[in-house]
C-alpha cells in the first residue's frame, strides 16, 4: 500500500491509509495545516497553490459533511472542484467503477476525492489511476479514513501538542469503523502514550491488540487518566445485527456521561467525528460541555484537508501561504 | 507390442530408490534400478480433485478447451470439475457438455448434491451415475438444513457415490471475505472465522458418523480443522479430506494491499494454519493437494477486493509449488505421489494409478531445477487471474504418458 500511495521520494502520490506513513510525514501535515489555517482568517480567503488544478469529488457514498470541507479546502486552494456524487446499488460491477474514474480522468482531473462503501476501494482506484493522478482517501468501508484522523490529531496537538505524554481512549463502535482504525495508526505513528479501546467484544475486531492498542469492556475503567476521549458515532441498525440488545443499554454502559468524564483527567478533552447521536453514545450536556472540542474538530478539518491536498498535489516547497 | 522404457528417478514410501518404469502394453511391468546421473523425476500422471471452470456453454466451453489444453501442458491428465459450472452439474445434459478431445485433460464431473447447489432438493443421483459421475458435492455453496444433507448423504449412499463437501456454516460466511484475523483488522474487511469452517465441520462429521456415507472434505483451511480430521480418521469414519495449493503458500498476510486475486474461498487464513496444513498433507490426515484452478474474466477482479470474485488461477503454479513441499523437506516423494496421483484417482474413482507393476503406465517426468518465473508469456493458462503473479518457480513438465503413449 505504501509503495503505492509514496512517490520514491517518500512524498505523497496519494493519501489512502495511514498505516505505514513516516511520523514526521504526519508531523508535516500538522505544521502545513497550522501554517494554513492562518488563510482562514484573512479578507481573502485563497491561496494560489493548486490554481490550475482540477479535483473531483467522487462521492459513492452519501455524505454532504465530508464533501463539503473538502470542496471548501480545495477552493481556498484555488483548485476548480467539481463534484459528483454516484448512484451505485451493491450490484454495480468493478469494471463500471473503473468506466467512471477513466470517464473523469478524460476530463484532466488532478485529483479524486473519493470515498465508497467497499474497504479497498480507494486503493483499487489509485492503481489504476493514470500518471499524474492522484486519489485521497476520503473514506473506504471499514478500512480508513486518513484526513479524518489527522485533523483529528490537528485538534488533539492544538491542545496537547506532546502526544508522548497522552493516553487516549477510543469508544464505541470500532469494527465497523475507519475513523478508528485510522486514529489508531496516526496515534501509534505520533508516539501516543497508550491508545485504548473501550467496546464489547461484538463492536471489536478479531485481535484488536494487534493494532497496538488495550482493550477494555469497562467505561470506567478505560476512562481512568485519559487525556483525551474519542467518541465513535453508533449507528442504530447495529442493535439489528446482533451486536447489541436494544433500549438504553449501550447508553448505559458505553455513553460518555458528565459522571463517566470525571473518570478521566480533569483537562480531558473529549471529541467525536460526527454526526453525533445525542443520548445514544454521548450526554448532550457533555457534547455542549466545557471539555468538549467537537465543533474545533469541524473547522480544523479545513485546514487539513488543504494541507494534505496541497502536499499531494502542489509539492511540499510550495506549501506555504 | 513392444517393451518401452520410461526413465527418470523417484525413492518409493520404503525408501528405495527406482530409475524408471519398463511398459508394456500400456502397462507398467517392471521398475528399472535407480542410476546415478538422471536427475529427472518420474511421478505418476497427476490428479487434480478441484477445478471451478464456469461457463460451459459459449465461449465458456472455448475457454474450458484452452484449459484443458492447457493442462496437459502443465502435465495435469485429469482433472475433476466442481459442479459450481453455468449450467450446474445437476443433470446428465449438463455434465455431457463437458469438452472432451485429443490433446485435453480428461475432465471428470463433480455431480451437483442438490439441484441448482441450492440445499434443498436432492440431484437425480442416479442418472448422474448413469452419466459417468462418481461423486457428487456442493462445491462451495453450503447446505443449510442439515436434515437436507442427512437425507443426501443417506442416498449418495445408497447410489455408492462419494460426497464432497466444503464444510461451513453459512451463518458464520455470511458475507465474510477474509480470515478473521489481525489483516482482516487492519484492512477493515468482512471477517469469516474459523469457527465457519470447524462448526461446519462438527456438523458434517456428525451426520457421516449417522449415515455411514463416504465423505471427502474439500479445502481444509485451519489448524483446528486438521485436527478434528485427524480424530475423526482415528475414529474410523469413511472420509478423506484435502487442501488447495495458495493455502499451502500464501496466508492472509498477503492480503495486505488488497490485493484481490488472493480473494478466495474458503479465505487464505494465518501462518499458523498454513503450517498446519502442511504437516497434516505429510502426516497422512490430508489425502490430496488441488489446484482449485479458478480461471476468470478479467473483469471478475477489477472491483475493490470485497467486490472481487473469489478464486484464483492456479493451473500453471500448482505442480511446481507441490514439487516445491519435497524441496523444502516438507513431503517425500513417496507421499507426494500419494497426494497428487494415488489418493486423488482413488477418490474420484478412476482405475488406480501408481508407479507399481501391473498399473496403467500414466507417467509424468519432471525437471526439478528448471527455474522460471511465473508471468503470463511463461504459463500454458491464459487466465487473467493468477494468485502467484511474478513468483520464481523450480521445476517444468518434460513429459506425460497415458498408458504408455506420450501426449506431451
Amino acid at each position: 500500500m505504501n509503495d503505492l500511495q509514496l512517490n520514491p521520494d517518500g512524498s505523497l502520490r496519494h493519501f489512502l491509509s495511514i498505516e505505514g506513513l513516516k511520523p514526521a510525514l504526519l508531523e508535516q501535515i500538522i505544521e502545513t495545516a497550522a501554517s494554513l489555517e492562518q488563510v482562514a482568517k484573512r479578507a481573502v480567503k485563497k491561496v494560489p497553490v493548486l490554481r490550475g488544478k482540477t479535483v473531483m469529488n467522487l462521492f459513492f457514498e452519501p455524505s454532504t459533511r465530508t464533501r463539503t470541507t473538502f470542496e471548501i479546502a480545495a477552493q481556498r486552494l484555488s483548485a476548480d472542484v467539481i463534484n459528483l456524487d454516484v448512484q451505485t446499488s451493491s450490484t454495480t460491477k468493478g469494471e463500471s467503477l473503473l468506466d467512471t474514474l477513466k470517464t473523469l480522468e478524460a476530463m484532466h482531473a488532478d485529483m479524486f476525492v473519493i470515498r465508497h462503501h467497499e474497504s479497498g476501494a480507494a486503493t483499487f482506484f489509485a492503481r489504476h489511476a493514470a500518471p499524474g493522478v492522484s486519489v485521497l482517501n476520503a473514506g473506504d468501508g471499514w478500512h480508513a479514513h486518513p484526513t479524518q484522523a489527522m485533523l483529528d490529531m490537528f485538534t488533539i496537538w492544538k491542545h496537547k501538542p506532546r502526544f508522548d505524554r497522552l493516553k487516549v481512549a477510543i469508544v464505541g463502535d470500532i469494527l465497523h469503523s475507519r475513523v478508528a482504525r485510522s486514529q489508531i495508526h496516526a496515534l501509534n505513528l505520533l508516539g501516543a502514550m497508550e491508545v485504548r479501546l473501550i467496546a464489547p467484544q461484538t463492536l471489536l475486531p478479531e485481535q484488536p491488540e494487534s493494532l497496538g492498542v488495550h482493550v477494555y469492556h469497562n467505561m470506567e475503567e478505560g476512562l481512568r487518566d485519559c487525556d483525551v476521549v474519542i467518541m465513535l458515532r453508533l449507528q442504530k441498525e447495529r442493535m439489528q445485527g446482533a451486536h447489541l440488545p436494544g433500549g438504553d443499554e449501550y447508553f448505559r454502559c458505553y455513553g460518555l456521561t458528565e459522571a463517566r468524564l470525571q473518570h478521566a483527567r480533569p483537562d480531558c478533552i473529549v471529541m467525536h467525528p460526527g454526526p453525533m447521536n445525542r443520548g445514544v453514545e454521548i450526554a448532550s450536556s457533555v457534547a455542549d460541555g466545557p471539555q468538549s472540542v467537537i465543533l474545533e474538530q469541524v473547522s480544523n478539518g479545513l485546514a487539513v484537508r488543504m494541507a494534505i491536498m496541497a502536499m499531494v498535489l502542489g509539492g511540499q516547497h510550495e506549501v506555504r501561504p | 507390442m513392444s517393451r518401452t522404457m520410461i526413465e527418470g528417478q523417484w525413492i518409493d514410501a520404503q525408501g528405495q530408490g527406482w530409475g524408471g518404469v519398463a511398459v508394456e502394453d500400456g502397462r507398467i511391468t517392471d521398475l528399472l534400478p535407480a542410476r546415478d546421473g538422471n536427475p529427472h523425476w518420474l511421478l505418476p500422471a497427476p490428479v487434480d480433485l478441484a477445478w471451478h471452470p464456469g461457463a460451459l456453454e459459449g465461449q465458456g466451453a472455448d475457454t474450458l478447451r484452452a484449459e484443458l489444453t492447457a493442462a496437459i501442458r502443465c502435465g495435469v491428465a485429469d482433472v475433476a470439475v466442481e459442479p459450481d459450472t453455468r449450467p450446474v452439474l445437476d443433470d446428465p445434459a449438463a455434465v455431457a457438455l463437458l469438452p472432451r478431445g485429443a490433446g485435453m485433460a480428461r475432465a471428470h464431473p463433480i455431480g451437483a448434491l442438490s439441484e441448482q447447489l441450492e440445499g434443498q432438493a436432492l440431484s437425480r443421483m442416479a442418472s448422474l451415475k448413469e452419466a459417468g459421475v462418481r461423486c457428487v458435492g456442493m462445491a462451495l455453496a453450503p447446505v443449510r438444513d442439515s436434515n437436507v444433507l442427512r437425507r443426501a448423504l443417506q442416498y449418495a449412499r445408497s447410489m455408492d457415490l462419494t460426497v464432497m463437501l466444503h464444510p461451513q456454516d453459512a451463518s458464520l460466511t455470511h458475507g465474510g471475505v477474509a480470515h478473521a484475523g489481525k489483516v482482516a483488522t487492519r484492512l477493515g474487511l468482512k471477517g469469516i472465522p474459523v469457527a465457519a469452517e470447524t462448526a461446519g465441520l462438527a456438523r458434517d462429521l456428525a451426520l457421516v458418523a449417522d449415515t455411514g456415507c463416504r465423505v471427502h472434505f474439500c479445502r481444509i483451511s485451519s489448524a483446528r480443522a486438521v485436527e478434528m480430521i485427524a480424530q475423526a480418521k482415528a475414529d474410523g469414519l469413511p472420509i478423506t479430506a484435502d487442501a488447495a495449493i495458495a493455502h499451502l503458500f500464501l496466508t492472509d498476510h498477503d492480503l495486505m494491499g488488497f490485493n484481490p486475486n488472493l480473494h478466495l474461498r474458503p479465505p487464505l487464513r494465518d501462518q499458523s494454519d498454513r503450517d498446519a496444513l502442511r504437516q497434516g498433507l505429510a502426516d497422512g490426515t490430508l489425502d490430496a493437494i488441488v489446484s482449485q484452478h479458478t480461471p476468470l474474466g478479467r473483469g471478475a477482479k477489477t472491483a475493490p477486493f470485497p467486490m472481487s470474485t473469489p478464486g484464483a488461477a492456479t493451473l500453471d503454479a500448482w505442480l511446481p509449488l507441490c514439487a516445491k513441499l519435497v524441496q523444502e523437506g516438507i513431503l517425500t516423494q513417496a507421499r507426494l505421489h500419494a497426494l497428487i496421483a494415488e489418493n486423488p484417482a482413488r477418490i474420484l474413482g478412476l482405475e488406480p494409478r501408481g508407479l507399481k507393476p501391473g498399473q496403467q503406465a500414466d507417467c509424468l517426468l519432471f525437471d526439478p531445477r528448471a527455474e522460471w518465473l511465473h508471468e503470463p508469456e511463461h504459463c500454458h493458462s491464459h487466465a487473467g487471474n493468477p494468485a502467484f503473479h511474478q513468483w520464481p518457480m523450480t521445476g517444468r513438465v518434460r513429459q506425460l504418458w497415458l498408458a504408455g503413449q506420450a501426449v506431451l
